[in-house]
């Protein structure tokens, strides 16, 4: 037991990884490889403690988060529902006895909240949504974060012993096997929860309604632009959303014409989009408009024009009229909807 | 109900950063704009609807900070706050949260509260930690990023929704007493009543910031402070098993080549391949 308490103290930086499912998060991999790197720079070494709702492979997990530069593996005691309280409290109760640098965690909702709670219990400063880490002159550890609204960059460097708790923005780093055949140790997991028994009890999940919903969050969504030719056409666009189950948005000449408000419109002047499915109907696909699309999953593009850049970015291209298309599209749904009554 | 909400004011850069050299004058305190929290403006409206709802709500709004933060309390009371706190002392640095945690935590404690409302984070700084550890050291339930609040039967505890990404939200239950943080919602706060804004001055308590708390060194100190570079793009890396002409493609198009593109069936009509597409996809059933 002392052995291992030794060993843990010297894993000084230490990484908590957010599972999904059976896998983990793809922010976790980015945030290992960048705390690798620098671990790497400073002769630290990396812990990974993963919170662990029991259906993960611990094992295979080792072998996996090794190659990518973790040296051990902590797998927490399972939480409840609403975990982050307990998670942030127990990795705070941990981090007080063995003193880590510092505790990195990717910016989610959940990842913000377990670090919010793990610098509440240490009693130190969180430094929320990072953007840059690196080493100063004396190895300490130094962070940006932006403020005053994305517009300016402060540095920060370690002062003192204290632990620090930082949560970096996902999507900026890179995932690389910088490691390849080293495979971490896999202790024994955490016994330990802080006391507090959480109060709070989840009722219900409300699902976000496509038609009220913001854009940017929509799952689906069916796009119209110039090629739609007439408002009326454009309510086949609506039709057409309400039939999938997804939202609308539309193009800057589909706000001019008054067809969607300026919330729902997609591009330079507009939104950015992340969703799973984009239906674009009669957009040609001007570069303004198609980079805020760069997210979208499986973009489904209909244009009469088979030269307009959207069929470059398709990943099925329908060379047609977009009004034909959905009219018949929609009635094909609803007569497989009232088959499906019937049967 | 005691309702306690607290309220800062937020600093907002005049100008545009990218278009000057010189980013010291531009975050000269002097030249720099002040605005009261958007969140915190969220978490007031909150309140007021509370009282609108079941009436015998007791609303206290405090900040803590040097002179300028007392805007933030006229605004309160413009938005319906019934009592003004005010804690003097100079404002706090980065990565001092913690510090102000304790100092709320002494305030709050000292007149007893049912509920504390506060932004989610703030707009300049924002780390989104002094909520969370006001909870910590209160030794209370916290409910993060609420955008609806009510009481349960009996009033004993809350119901909350709460946002939890793509649009979707949470309910849960949670006992009083409690700390929720409020995030911004689709409604737009109310404009604070202008009579009320303007006699605000004679109900703010003003009370010593800096007593009873021992001053602790921030964990961490600002190196250097410069103009925050856009986003860096993440670097596209083919698969190593590619051929190099289709490596040096895909990172000529950043990734965004795609994949195995199906040809339009001319045979076919548009709706049928529409149709097609998405059920072989999964985005609908068949019959």
């Amino acid at each position: 037991m002392e052995r291992v308490r030794k060993e843990m103290e010297q894993q000084r930086l230490w990484v908590v990884a957010e599972s999904q499912g059976e896998e983990l998060k793809e922010s976790t991999y980015e945030l290992l490889t960048e705390v690798a790197r620098l671990a790497a720079q400073r002769g630290n070494k990396v812990m990974v403690l993963l919170d662990t709702a029991g259906d993960i492979a611990l094992e295979k997990m080792a072998e996996e988060l090794g190659v990518y530069g973790a040296e051990a593996i902590l797998p927490l005691a399972p939480a409840g529902q609403n975990s982050s309280r307990q998670v942030g409290e127990a990795i705070a109760a941990l981090a007080k006895e063995l003193h880590p640098d510092a505790v990195f965690i990717a910016e989610t909702i959940w990842g913000h909240e377990v670090a919010s709670w793990t610098a509440a219990g240490l009693g130190t400063a969180l430094l929320a949504d990072c953007v840059e880490l690196g080493l100063g002159v004396n190895q300490e550890l130094t962070m940006s974060r932006h403020v005053y609204g994305d517009t300016v960059a402060i540095k920060f460097a370690a002062a003192g012993e204290q632990t620090l708790v930082v949560t970096v923005q996902s999507g900026l780093f890179n995932v690389k096997k910088s490691f390849p055949g080293q495979k971490a140790r896999l202790l024994e997991r955490h016994p330990a929860r802080a006391g507090v028994c959480e109060s709070v009890k989840v009722l219900e999940f409300i699902k976000a309604d496509p038609k009220t919903v913001d854009i940017i969050d929509a799952e689906r969504l069916v796009v119209g632009g110039k090629g739609m030719g007439t408002a009326e056409n454009y309510a086949l666009i609506r039709e057409t959303a309400e039939v999938l189950s997804a939202a609308v948005g539309g193009t800057r000449v589909a706000r001019d014409n008054g067809w969607v408000s300026l919330v729902r419109q997609i591009g330079q002047t507009g939104k950015t989009v992340a969703p799973e499915l984009l239906i674009s109907c009669g957009v040609s696909g001007a570069i303004q408009h198609t980079m805020g699309l760069k997210e979208t999953k499986c973009l489904v593009a209909i244009n009469t024009d088979k030269h307009a850049p959207i069929h470059k970015l398709a990943d099925l291209s329908i060379v047609d009229d977009a009004p034909k298309v959905l009219a018949e599209f929609i009635a094909k749904m609803k007569t497989t909807a009232e088959r499906r009554q019937s049967v | 109900m005691r309702v306690v909400v607290l309220v800062k004011m937020t600093k907002v850069i005049r100008g545009n950063p990218y278009r000057t050299d010189n980013l010291e004058a531009l975050l000269n305190e002097k030249n720099l704009a002040l605005a009261v929290n958007s969140y915190d403006l969220a978490a007031l409206e909150e309140a007021q609807q509370l009282k609108e709802l079941y009436g015998d709500v007791h609303i206290t709004a405090v900040t803590a900070g040097p002179e300028s933060a007392v805007k933030a309390l006229r605004v309160a009371r413009g938005m319906g706050a019934d009592e003004l706190i005010w804690l003097d002392r100079p404002a706090f640095a980065g990565g001092q949260e913690m510090e102000l945690a304790r100092l709320l935590a002494q305030e709050v404690s000292g007149r007893g509260f049912d509920l504390v409302l506060c932004g989610l984070k703030s707009d300049d700084v924002g780390t989104g930690m002094v909520g969370v550890a006001l909870a910590g050291l209160l030794g209370v339930p916290a409910v993060t990023r609420a955008v609806n609040i009510g009481l349960q039967v009996g009033r004993g505890s809350l119901r909350v929704e709460r946002h939890v990404g793509k649009g979707n939200r949470e309910v849960v239950q949670c006992p009083l007493p409690a700390v929720v943080t409020v995030e911004r919602s689709r409604q737009a706060p109310r404009y604070p009543g202008v009579a009320r804004y303007l006699t605000a001055g004679k109900k703010i308590v003003q009370k010593d910031g800096a007593a009873g708390l021992q001053p602790v060194a921030a964990p961490v100190i600002p190196l250097e402070t410069k103009k925050a570079q856009p986003r860096p793009k993440k670097i596209f890396i083919p698969d190593e098993n590619l051929s190099g002409a289709d490596r040096m493609k895909m990172i000529m198009s950043g990734g965004m080549a795609r994949k195995k593109k199906k040809k339009a069936q001319t045979q076919v009509s548009g709706s049928e391949q529409l149709y097609n597409f998405l059920l072989k996809h999964g985005f609908i059933e068949r019959l």
